[in-house]
């Protein structure tokens, strides 16, 4: 900080500090202090967010890097414990910056802090080896929550982002058994047995039911499912999980077996 | 008559700030840019401005350093937040708001706000700065 007087002494004993305005999450002794580097190209907001940083008693910057370059020479040389990187305009694709920092240090955690958080982004960051993804717009104790277990090698977002991925998962799970939720138990046996190449008369047999009905189950479920033929259904039953052990229909005593 | 110089480059914002601020008895000068600002500063006697920190050309925070460096007792108020990026808004406790606003504290802001402030924080942060028109006897630091 080249003239960041975080005391509040100098032009006037009366002036507002930041420690007045943001006072730390943690105070006290701190014992060993997390070594922080900052990387990002915006002067103001780098400066900032290293005055907020200090303020918590636990944590200490380093050093600052305007652009991955200098980032990289800085975490050769000083091996912080948690790098916060803004990969945005910094030349190359945020997974790219987050690869190239895991590559060049063995061993050092990356937070990428980002305006930007579409999924895509994310997931390509932790799959480049970043180890915690929080939002420019989270709240601070949010940042300083998932920077104090990123450190520690937690998998860390913030509200928002785990809000996206939970929907984006929840969305996934659904899209890949789109129906077979919404089947009734029978109608989900009848699948089943088809999928298993059971004759419609020992399905029949099974569900206690006459062989027309259960060719009538097998129309309408065809039609409902979009299905054309056996092989269809065998591929929907399997897709659908039917073919798993069906915990609706599991009784005590094939649960034991 | 207390003269205030309002630096902030979104024009609705800026023309709201100098109605509010003529409203109650300042005579307001504005300014889109930090240039434009300093460029008033140089003009005529300004006992207070109020400035953005985000702005196109020179930002906020450089333009703070400059006021303080070239007028000592010039009052400063820095603000910023309540921007929007894509489908969101900075909102006044995240990480991008508090890091520009201690940003703008350290540069040498006397008093800081947090967009959307309610007007009664802005007149309340001026009067603490500044008590009375045409006074700047008995300083309060506000926040």
């Amino acid at each position: 900080m080249d003239d960041g007087d975080i005391s509040g002494e100098g032009k006037s004993a009366h002036k507002s500090t930041p420690a007045e305005i943001w006072p730390g999450f943690k105070r006290g002794s701190a014992g060993e202090r997390l070594r922080l580097l900052l990387i990002d190209p915006h002067e103001v907001l780098r400066r900032g967010l290293r005055i907020l940083l200090e303020l918590e008693s636990d944590l200490v910057v380093e050093a600052e890097a305007s652009s991955l370059s200098e980032g990289l020479e800085l975490a050769t040389a000083l091996q912080p414990a948690l790098a916060i990187v803004d990969p945005a305009q910094l030349g190359v694709a945020g997974a790219e910056v987050v690869r190239r920092l895991v590559v060049a240090v063995p061993g050092i955690r990356v937070l990428v802090l980002s305006l930007h958080d579409s999924l895509e982004q994310v997931q390509a960051a932790f799959n480049a080896g970043a180890v915690a993804y929080v939002r420019k717009f989270a709240l601070r104790a949010d940042l300083l929550h998932a920077i104090r277990q990123a450190a520690r090698g937690a998998i860390m977002t913030c509200p928002g982002v785990t809000d996206s991925m939970l929907r984006a998962w929840l969305d996934s799970a659904a899209s890949r058994a789109p129906l077979a939720p919404k089947l009734d138990d029978d109608e989900r046996r009848v699948l089943k047995l088809i999928a298993l190449g059971a004759p419609t008369r020992e399905i029949a047999a099974q569900l206690q039911r006459g062989v027309k009905a259960v060719e009538k189950y097998r129309i309408n479920l065809m039609r409902r499912l979009g299905l054309k033929n056996a092989a269809a259904i065998t591929q929907f039953a399997i897709s659908s999980g039917l073919l798993a052990k069906d915990p609706v229909r599991s009784s005590p005593h094939e649960s034991a077996e | 008559m207390t003269t205030l110089v309002v630096i902030e480059d979104e024009a609705l914002v800026r023309d709201a700030l100098e109605r509010l601020l003529v409203q109650v008895g300042y005579d307001v000068a504005t300014a889109a840019t930090a240039l434009e600002g300093l460029a008033v500063l140089a003009t005529r006697p300004v006992q207070i401005v109020l400035v953005d920190i985000v702005l196109p050309g020179m930002n906020g925070v450089e333009a703070i350093k400059r006021m303080r460096r070239d007028y000592s007792d010039l009052r400063i108020v820095a603000m910023s937040g309540g921007g929007t990026f894509g489908r969101e808004s900075y909102q006044p406790e995240s990480i991008a708001t508090q890091s520009y606003l201690a940003a703008a504290l350290t540069a040498g802001a006397d008093a800081v706000l947090a967009k959307p402030f309610e007007s009664r924080e802005l007149l309340s942060a001026l009067h603490r700065l500044v008590p009375a028109p045409d006074s700047l006897a008995g300083r309060q630091f506000a926040v």
